[in-house]
């Protein structure tokens, strides 16, 4: 899936989506889960990380 | 208006929130500055033309601004926008180039200078509008 399929699935333009991914842009938790439930994930899965 | 809003993502209309703060900083500015030069002494040639100077300036400043971080003019007029912008660019520099008048007489500007700093604001608009549209493009064919 690219960046413009999911900005599509989602309703956002590709270019919020490549700031997701840069890390440029905190997107709102609706965003968040608009994003899990279009790659079938959970928000821990996508947008957890582990502390070092 | 409301049906404007579903046009942006939450980014954007953050994003144009913010920039139309900025705009609004830069017409009180402007106005500021006007009021000054003119109590100085300053004639505008024509009023009116000043006026729209006054609007367009802070736009142009804005536009730019919106192309740098990345919002559009339109989700999916922006090709559209782009081209009337070009034309209303195109228009005000064939007459300029087609009346051969000073910009300034005596260190004052002149109607003819006026109309110049306007046909600059859409010259303006249309470049960043265009680059943007490239890069866009450009960016989505390298993402594919």
């Amino acid at each position: 899936m690219t960046q413009k399929d999911l900005a599509e699935a989602v309703g956002v333009t590709r270019q919020t989506m490549n700031a997701i991914e840069k890390g440029d842009y905190n997107p709102t938790i609706k965003l968040c889960i608009a994003i899990c439930r279009a790659l079938g994930k959970t928000l821990d899965e996508l947008f957890w990380e582990e502390a070092e | 208006m409301f049906n404007l809003c579903k046009e942006y993502d939450e980014r954007q209309q953050i994003i144009r929130g913010s920039i139309c703060k900025h705009i609004m900083v830069i017409m009180g500015i402007c106005v500021l500055i006007n009021g000054i030069i003119e109590d100085a002494g300053f004639v505008w040639p024509d009023k009116f033309i000043a006026s729209i100077i006054l609007i367009m300036v802070p736009i142009t400043i804005g536009t730019v601004e919106m192309n740098i971080r990345g919002v559009y003019l339109s989700k999916n007029r922006q090709v559209f926008f782009v081209v009337i912008f070009g034309l209303v660019a195109l228009a005000n520099v064939v007459l300029l180039i087609s009346h051969s008048e000073s910009l300034f007489t005596a260190g004052v500007i002149t109607d003819y200078g006026e109309h110049a700093v306007l046909a600059i604001c859409f010259l303006t608009i249309f470049i960043a509008a265009i680059i943007r549209l490239i890069y866009d493009k450009r960016m989505e064919k390298i993402e594919e």
